[in-house]
């Protein structure tokens, strides 16, 4: 390790280690103290996931009035606490709106499939060939572990319904008896 | 005469080509040459043809052609070599049975304890007086004395030699000299009182010290037996020289300064080893202390017995002078395991046994001597059945196929690792002092 | 390897010494007795503190395992004192509560710092609760594992124990009601299972006996036929089998404690791995006689120390049996199920319900030699090797305070362990001595393991990963996928869950007429029976399926163990009487 003071001091590197070292510290510090709650490592966490405040208030709104919190949100602002944050009345409308929208997206894709599945002659003109390419392409690559795994899904899209086990007459067994051995 | 065809190791000169040529082929041209190489003149070629037909006759006289070969290189001096050595090789023999005889009849001597009778006493040094003699002289002398013994006796091949050796005895036996206790081995005519005043005598003015006297039991069997070796043997005590006379030997050991007994090798030690009792030091060998380790230190400069084994130092000397100088520090391992070595003082060339078992280091392999090695390990059954049920080999069987498949991986790795390193590099925040503003 | 063994040696290490005799039965025999006794021991501790609570002191877990073992060498004293150079301790008493499928046995020094490794977690839901705090809790699977050998013959035990609620009728504590649900069906399948196998590995002395269901798989008892018979209890109770699962050959200090370690010649037995599982599942499909290229580092290794099912049990051979089961009545999907080795890395961030611990145990590879630095290591090094060839704790090693006399030699065994943790860290550092593992047994859907993409293949290597069979390096070899990326797959999902696991486990002893009590062949168990490892109270709502062909065979396999006349001949060793 060069020193503090060395010409050739890799710069970039020690600034980057000592900066992730300092924030791993903090976080850590924060973890320890409880300021995440749940733990970003947590599967309740929604570290990572896009961030709206917006939404955030708009949907924890909607539980305390509508379903009287029965379901403890882990956001912060979820739990009561005061929060500087407001949601404006047009910005609630807004969100409505676009909930709206998703939902009828949904229906409309649906809507497609059932077309597609329907009159499939219609539909051939247009996508036909690139279908018949994919069918090649894939008769091409198809190498041992590909093979292997094609033949596993295929056992558990079988095995689903053959899962279930045979319940003998339903007496069940029982062994030992109400003492301690 | 300046031909152009000329030899210049036998000074020829040729008028053609062919003639030197012809020359240059001939035995005479090639012993020339040699005789250039050894820096010695060309012969003329009549004087090579002599020596060619001397040889020629030589060879002839051989019967094989072999032998004449061996017999053209013995030099006269080998060949009196070769007879010395057959002569010395049927002195030895003799000498061998003389010394047999001479051991039984002291044997017998010390059985009866009677006093010695003369003709017993006879036997014994005649024998090997004679053999003796024999041994010592130089090649003339020999002949000298077999001479004087054809003159002595004329039909002495046709004797046995049992005869031989009578006749010599009874000879001997006329010239014998009774040397008593009290009188000195080596100064004429001077007696003492009593014998140890003699031994007194004898050791401070000749110098006649009795080896390991503290072993010795029969004092007095071990000075009679050399005043009869001088006496009637006519022997030097040291040399073996074999004297005419009494007087010859006296003088002869007086003037050599050889009037000690030999104690070196083991033969003489054999010698007088009947005088002496060393049962009292077996016991020493059985019990030796195990694996006792004793550091001493030795002082390389004084004490130097030979001028081959400066670098040796006997115990005691090491032990007298523990106080020297001490750059050499000697390790000294009691040697535990082998029986107590038959010859008490020897060198393997490795190390220095001396006669306590201590063997002695030589200082140039004190590296090798302060390894503290570890001691072999000893499994238990548990472990040997481990060991014997095992199958993991640890040989590394490198596979040429595989490191290439592990370097590509490496490759790869170390590649991406730099590209990762690049793009981070585009977005890094070098202000020392920025804040995060996740976690303020 | 430094070290080698003449083939004379070898011959009589691995044969002559295993030939079955009288005198050799015999210390098989005391070896299960102290086995049976000290396990009467430990369930009769565990009874006192958690169900009829007459003790003052609540015995915690690493208590329970260091007294166990002290009461163990206290009885191993008189006997085959000064005959034998090495007995002692097989396998460090360990107690595994549900998740945990083997190696718990912490020391007593590491109470605190497990409590404190742990201390984000949830106690109130974690699954490791009880492990954490060292005391049992109602309704939890406690396994309970030990071992003793005499002059290397070795007996081990493992057996399943239920924490009850308790209720008081006349005077008499009693059981609240059966344990329910999925652990009772492992519990129920691993007790079913071993009984069968027993029963099984008896019919090995006569197989004309054996049942036409199950003798026409070749009329012979087989690795195979071992397989079979488990594969189909464990499916019956909706369980799986946990790998590292065995029923094996033992000899003489060969008796399955330096599994993974050394790659023992000869290996004879039924191993259950991942790969088990792969091959079942692909058992179903058209795709069985697929290969994959396989792109393995080659160990060289003889082919006698890979474990085949290839082989047949035969009289005089002393057997292991290990069964682990763990139950799938709460998974809605297929999935593998594997093994996942506890780490005591406390910086990660790890999720709420992870374990952090250190094993207690070690055992010594004696193929590694180094000259160690510290002194105090050196000296760990040869008590170690003094200690003998099996598993070791570190309070084992201490010379004053174990085996225990009195209540404060616990603290003076504390101060003591300190320094034998400095001289451990640097024996085990250079591979002198590797830890046996803490295993939690883990489902893997096995979609999530489809869908993964693999670009090393099953090049990549999990250092950590010590003990694999050799053969069996890479757990699922069919898709090429290795420990370290199915460590990695396990981490990837929020699907995988810990599984409870019931264990049994018996050594049995299969005695021609020559050794055995009367003039027939007979099954002589060292361990397990009715008088130590009866089944807990436990209703399952599975049973066996009678109509199944193999299932007959099972039913007829247990009628024959009761025909005393015609039937199999088995035989318990006795736990011995309470006092000495």
């Amino acid at each position: 390790m060069p020193s503090k003071n060395s010409i050739n001091r890799p710069k970039l590197t020690v600034n980057l280690h000592r900066k992730a070292q300092k924030a791993g510290k903090k976080r850590a510090a924060r973890e320890r103290a409880g300021h995440y709650k749940p733990a970003r490592s947590a599967d309740a966490s929604k570290s990572g996931e896009i961030k709206s405040v917006a939404l955030d208030l708009y949907f924890n709104d909607k539980d305390k009035t509508g379903q009287a919190s029965t379901n403890t949100s882990t956001l912060a602002s979820g739990n009561g606490s005061v929060t500087t944050k407001t949601l404006s009345k047009k910005r609630a409308k807004k969100i409505e709106r676009s909930l709206r929208y998703a939902e009828q997206r949904k229906l409309l894709i649906d809507l497609q499939a059932k077309l597609e599945n329907g009159n499939d002659d219609t539909a051939m003109d247009v996508d036909g060939g690139e279908v018949v390419k994919r069918v090649r392409e894939n008769k091409k690559e198809k190498s041992a572990l590909t093979q292997m795994k094609e033949a596993l899904w295929n056992v558990l899209d079988d095995a689903s319904s053959s899962q279930g086990l045979v319940i003998g007459s339903g007496q069940g067994t029982t062994l030992g008896g109400p003492f301690f051995p | 005469m300046s031909g152009i065809y000329t030899c210049n190791s036998c000074v020829m000169e040729f008028a053609s080509s062919i003639e030197q040529r012809q020359h240059m082929k001939s035995d005479w041209h090639r012993y020339n040459l040699k005789r250039r190489v050894a820096q010695l003149p060309p012969i003329t070629e009549s004087t090579f043809n002599t020596k060619v037909n001397a040889a020629n006759t030589a060879a002839t006289a051989e019967t094989t052609k072999n032998n004449e070969d061996s017999k053209k290189q013995l030099t006269k001096k080998e060949i009196r070599r070769r007879e010395k050595e057959a002569l010395l090789q049927r002195k030895k023999e003799l000498l061998e049975l003389a010394r047999e005889n001479m051991l039984k009849n002291m044997q017998q001597q010390q059985q009866q304890e009677q006093p010695i009778t003369p003709q017993q006493q006879e036997e014994i040094p005649l024998v090997s007086e004679k053999q003796e003699q024999e041994q010592n002289q130089e090649q003339n002398q020999e002949q000298k004395s077999q001479v004087e013994a054809e003159q002595k006796q004329d039909n002495e091949e046709d004797l046995t030699e049992e005869q031989l050796a009578e006749r010599l005895m009874n000879q001997k036996l006329a010239n014998k000299v009774d040397i008593p206790l009290e009188q000195c081995l080596f100064c004429t005519k001077r007696i003492f009182t009593d014998f140890e005043t003699n031994l007194d005598h004898m050791f401070k003015s000749h110098g006649f010290y009795i080896p390991e006297q503290k072993y010795l039991e029969d004092k007095e069997g071990l000075v009679k037996y050399l005043s009869e070796k001088i006496g009637l043997g006519n022997v030097c005590i040291v040399c073996n020289y074999q004297g005419k006379s009494i007087e010859a030997v006296r003088a002869h050991m007086l003037a050599k300064r050889h009037c000690k007994i030999p104690y070196e090798n083991e033969n003489e030690k054999l010698e007088i080893s009947e005088f002496y009792n060393f049962t009292s030091t077996y016991d020493q060998f059985e019990k030796p202390a195990r694996k006792k380790k004793t550091v001493i230190q030795i002082n390389s400069g004084d004490n130097l017995e030979g001028e081959g084994e400066d670098e040796w130092e006997d115990v005691d000397s090491a032990e007298d002078d523990a106080n020297g100088n001490g750059e050499i520090e000697e390790e000294l391992y009691e040697d535990d395991e082998d029986e107590p070595p038959k010859e008490y003082l020897y060198h393997d060339n490795v190390e220095l046994h001396l006669p306590t078992g201590i063997k002695v280091g030589h200082r140039s392999l004190q590296r090798y001597y302060k390894q503290d090695l570890k001691p072999e390990k000893e499994l238990t059954e548990g472990q040997g059945t481990l060991m014997a049920a095992e199958t993991r080999s640890f040989v590394n069987t490198l596979d040429a196929k595989e490191i290439q498949v592990r370097q590509r991986t490496w490759q790869t790795e170390i590649k991406d690792k730099k590209t990762h390193d690049k793009r981070r590099a585009k977005f890094v925040n070098n202000q020392p002092y920025y804040r995060d503003q996740l976690l303020q | 390897m430094s070290l080698a063994i003449s083939s004379e040696d070898t011959q009589v290490l691995l044969k002559d010494k295993n030939v079955l005799q009288e005198s050799v039965l015999d210390k098989y025999r005391t070896a299960g007795q102290i086995v049976q006794t000290a396990l009467k021991y430990i369930t009769g501790l565990i009874n006192d503190t958690y169900h009829y609570k007459t003790t003052q002191h609540q015995f915690t877990i690493p208590e329970l395992c260091l007294l166990t073992d002290s009461f163990i060498l206290t009885r191993l004293e008189n006997y085959y004192k000064n005959k034998v150079n090495e007995r002692g301790i097989a396998i460090p008493t360990c107690i595994d509560v549900d998740q945990i499928a083997s190696g718990w046995c912490p020391e007593i020094d590491d109470v605190e710092n497990i409590k404190n490794w742990n201390k984000f977690a949830n106690l109130e839901t974690s699954p490791f609760t009880s492990s954490i705090t060292g005391v049992l809790r109602e309704g939890d699977l406690v396994k309970i594992t030990l071992g003793v050998h005499i002059d290397g013959y070795t007996s081990q035990a493992s057996h399943t124990m239920v924490i009850y609620p308790t209720t008081q009728e006349q005077d008499v504590v009693k059981p609240a009601g059966p344990l329910l649900g999925g652990k009772a069906d492992a519990v129920a399948c691993a007790h079913i299972a071993m009984e069968t196998v027993v029963a099984l590995l008896a019919c090995a002395l006569t197989p004309e006996k054996l049942p036409p269901t199950l003798a026409s798989h070749g009329g012979q008892v087989t690795g195979q036929l071992i397989r079979l018979v488990v594969d189909t209890i464990a499916k019956s109770y909706n369980c799986n089998v946990v790998p590292g699962s065995r029923v094996r050959r033992i000899r003489r200090f060969l008796a399955g404690q330096n599994e993974g370690i050394v790659a023992e010649r000869e290996y004879k037995g039924v191993i259950w791995t991942e790969s088990h599982q792969e091959q079942q599942l692909l058992s179903n499909s058209d795709a069985k006689d697929l290969a994959i290229v396989e792109r393995s580092r080659t160990m060289v290794t003889s082919a006698s120390a890979v474990p085949v099912d290839d082989f047949v049990v035969k009289n005089g051979e002393v057997y292991l049996v290990d069964l682990k089961m763990v139950p799938l009545d709460q998974l809605t999907k297929k999935g593998l199920v594997t093994l996942e080795t506890i780490d005591s890395f406390s910086g990660k961030s790890h999720k709420e319900n992870d374990l952090v611990a250190r094993s207690g145990s070690f055992v010594r590879d004696f193929a590694q030699s180094h000259i160690l630095k510290l002194k105090t290591s050196r000296q760990l090094l040869t008590k170690i090797d003094n200690q003998g060839v099996y598993p070791f704790k570190l309070s084992h090693l201490s010379q004053n305070n174990f085996p225990l006399s009195s209540d404060d030699e616990f603290d003076q065994l504390k101060k003591e362990l300190k320094s034998f943790r400095l001289g451990m860290s640097e024996i085990s550092n250079n591979y002198l001595c590797v830890e046996t593992p803490i295993q939690v047994a883990k489902w893997i859907p096995w979609d999530h393991i489809l869908k993964s993409t693999n670009s090393n293949g099953n090049l990549s290597y999990d250092a950590t990963a010590t003990l694999t069979l050799p053969g069996h390096e890479i757990p699922l070899p069919k898709l090429g996928i290795s420990a370290l990326k199915l460590k990695a797959l396990m981490n990837s999902t929020k699907e995988c869950v810990t599984l409870p696991v019931a264990r049994e486990c018996n050594t049995v002893v299969l005695c021609d007429t020559d050794v055995s009590a009367t003039d027939r062949p007979e099954l002589l168990r060292l361990t397990g029976g009715s008088k130590t490892c009866q089944p807990s109270w436990v209703h399952s709502k599975h049973e066996l399926n009678k109509s199944e062909s193999i299932v007959e065979g099972i039913f007829q396999l247990d009628s024959l163990t009761k025909d005393k006349r015609f039937g199999i001949l088995l035989r318990e060793t006795q736990p011995m009487k309470a006092t000495i």
